[in-house]
């Protein structure tokens, strides 16, 4: 509400500005020094700041209709995929699929951004006309989806994990990422509908 | 003549800027009110771009009135020091 507030205080300034006309003396320059500058900088801030918030939640990545299936199956309280499970984890919650999909490590926020905006150029030029039908069965993760990432959570180290017959079977494979966690034989994939999509278009 | 027109120009230039301060931030209130992928990114990339650009078009217009200023004054000191020069100047023999 601060970028609003600071937008507003800004808007009033410049339309007494460009309305009433003011003679140029020093305070007219702070006072535009404010509406032009300090205000619309506190907007931009804050509004930085709430962007990047939102790019992490599930609304967001939902609002593209190619995503829509993927959001709903997250937002389902009776779905049972990878994927909807985690979202009903509190601390993953409206911002599961950023958690799940981002990069980590020390410049793991900036190549997940980057990688937000190949995102966006992919669904302006290539996904934005197509059907759901056909996105459910065209649309891939780019690469191989990490360990590293299920691993920020789930470390591998605690005893309880590594009582679990399978875990501790494929433990080097399971760090050393040569098994994937979300492989069939495993968890299998986190979003299973758009799998299945695949191997009936397959078919 | 000259300082006419630099006074319009500048006016010009902070109307100018108001104008796309307005653009700028009604770009970037967007994004906040509506937090989907197309208003955030075009208040994250345009907003801010159009913000800069008025923010500096402001500053170029205070800087042109400065320096405006500095000249009146220069030229008041130069016209100044003429007088003093012309009334302490020794009478021709």
């Amino acid at each position: 509400m601060i970028a609003i507030g600071a937008a507003l205080l800004s808007a009033v300034i410049l339309v007494w500005f460009l309305l009433a006309r003011p003679q140029l003396t020093r305070v007219t320059r702070v006072v535009l020094l404010m509406g032009i500058g300090v205000l619309p900088l506190m907007t931009a801030g804050t509004g930085n700041l709430n962007g990047y918030n939102a790019t992490k939640s599930r609304r967001f990545c939902g609002g593209c209709h190619v995503m829509g299936p993927y959001a709903e199956d997250s937002d389902n309280l009776k779905s049972t995929t990878l994927a909807a499970r985690h979202a009903r984890n509190p601390h993953l919650g409206e911002d599961n699929c950023y958690y799940c999909h981002a990069d980590y490590g020390m410049f793991g926020t900036v190549t997940t951004k980057i990688g937000g905006m190949r995102h966006v150029y992919e669904y302006l030029f290539n996904y934005r006309n197509m059907s759901l039908e056909e996105a459910r069965t065209s649309i891939h993760l780019r690469g191989r989806y990490s360990n590293n990432t299920c691993m920020q959570c789930h470390s591998t180290q605690l005893p309880s994990w590594q009582a679990i017959g399978d875990h501790k079977a494929a433990l080097e494979e399971i760090r050393n990422d040569t098994t994937s966690c979300a492989s069939a034989g495993c968890h299998g994939p986190a979003h299973p509908f758009s799998k299945s999509g695949k191997q009936e278009a397959q078919r | 003549m000259k300082l006419p027109r630099v006074r319009v120009r500048m006016m010009v230039l902070l109307r100018l800027s108001a104008v796309l301060t307005l653009v700028g931030l009604a770009l970037m209130c967007w994004a906040v009110l509506q937090p989907t992928p197309l208003p955030t990114i075009v208040a994250m990339s345009l907003g801010q771009v159009v913000g800069t650009v008025a923010f500096g078009m402001f500053i170029l217009a205070i800087v042109i009135d400065l320096r405006r200023d500095a000249r009146a004054r220069r030229r008041l000191i130069d016209s100044g020091e003429k007088i003093h020069q012309d009334l302490h100047e020794e009478p021709p023999a």
